[in-house]
């Protein structure tokens, strides 16, 4: 190609260039079909990531909360407790367990006690509270209320009347919500 | 070439497998943890088993009484004729011929008092203290072990 020719085709292809970049400069018709994806994108992305945590979090506390249940089921079930001696001493209408945890659960306590005739009719009212647990040798407090695994303790219950000679039964609930059963004579 | 329905379709994969996804985790969290319970169950009802299966017999129960303290000392023979190791945890020794206050234990920790299956051990526990009893009562005596049994005998 001769030289001039070459020069006239790239003077061209430059006017043709800065025409086509200024028409784009110039004219606005996409711009607010930009500005919308850009907004309608973050948005998204907003919300995409809002609702992420939302779900994280509720996720995370159910999944606490069903772990956590599943624990205490766990407590609950593997809870034992053996009678080793009950009396009820006439004198003072108080009624004395002494009991062993010989389950697979540490923290036992004792939150209500059950009490009924052979007839099955409650004594007094029934459900009473225990005392505090204590030590079976040293008869000192046991520490949190609580027997771990292996562990004695005793407590009294106060009846409020005295008890005929009979066959009693006693009923435990412990904190966990298990039920453990025996039985006692007043002679 | 008409590609319209592609988009939606593919859109409904992923949403199908995003809430595969979710349940399969959601699934598995659940069973891992009903797995775990169900563990605890097995190792609970081991337990209640191995109660079931502790058999202990005392004999010859011969009780003297220490002439300084007054206190009671217990001496037997403990056969273990179950198919599990026993330790005992605490002596109760109660006087028949007391009225009241005719109680008496030990904790039988120091030392520890543990028959293996099938053996027979002479064993002389700690001395109980029960005020006013005299080794010639007539005595009821049981033995608790650690997995919540009680084996008891009377003396006199």
């Amino acid at each position: 190609m001769p030289r001039r020719k070459r020069k006239t085709l790239f003077l061209k292809i430059r006017l043709n260039a800065e025409r086509t970049i200024r028409g784009l400069l110039s004219s606005k018709k996409a711009v607010s079909v930009v500005v919308s994806t850009v907004v309608l994108t973050a948005g998204v992305l907003a919300l995409g990531i809002a609702v992420l945590y939302w779900a994280y979090s509720w996720g995370n506390l159910a999944n606490l909360e069903y772990s956590r249940a599943v624990a205490d089921s766990s407590h609950a079930v593997s809870e034992r407790i053996g009678f080793e001696y009950i009396s009820f001493s006439s004198a003072n209408n108080q009624l004395t367990v002494n009991i062993i945890n010989w389950g697979r659960a540490n923290n036992l306590s004792i939150s209500l006690v059950y009490i009924w005739d052979s007839f099955h009719n409650y004594v007094g009212t029934g459900a009473y509270f225990p005392s505090q647990l204590t030590n079976l040798t040293t008869g000192s407090p046991i520490p949190d209320n609580s027997l771990n695994m292996g562990d004695e303790g005793g407590f009294t219950v106060r009846i409020p009347n005295s008890l005929p000679n009979g066959y009693y039964n006693i009923r435990m609930v412990t904190g966990r919500g298990r039920n453990f059963d025996s039985s006692f004579i007043v002679p | 070439m008409d590609r319209k329905g592609y988009s939606a379709l593919i859109a409904t994969i992923f949403m199908v497998l995003v809430v595969l996804f979710l349940y399969f985790n959601v699934f598995m969290f659940t069973l891992n943890r009903d797995t775990d319970f169900q563990d605890v169950k097995s190792r609970s009802e081991q337990l209640d088993a191995d109660r079931n299966a502790e058999q202990v017999t005392i004999t010859d129960v011969a009780i003297t009484q220490d002439s300084s303290s007054g206190q009671l000392v217990v001496t037997c023979t403990l056969v273990n004729r179950g198919s599990v190791p026993v330790q005992m945890a605490r002596l109760w020794v109660q006087d028949k011929n007391l009225p009241q206050n005719n109680v008496g234990n030990v904790g039988l920790l120091t030392p520890l008092v543990v028959l293996q299956p099938g053996s027979r051990i002479q064993e002389t526990f700690p001395p109980v203290t029960i005020g006013g009893a005299s080794a010639s009562d007539q005595f009821y005596v049981w033995l608790v072990t650690f997995r919540g049994n009680s084996f008891s005998t009377t003396v006199n």
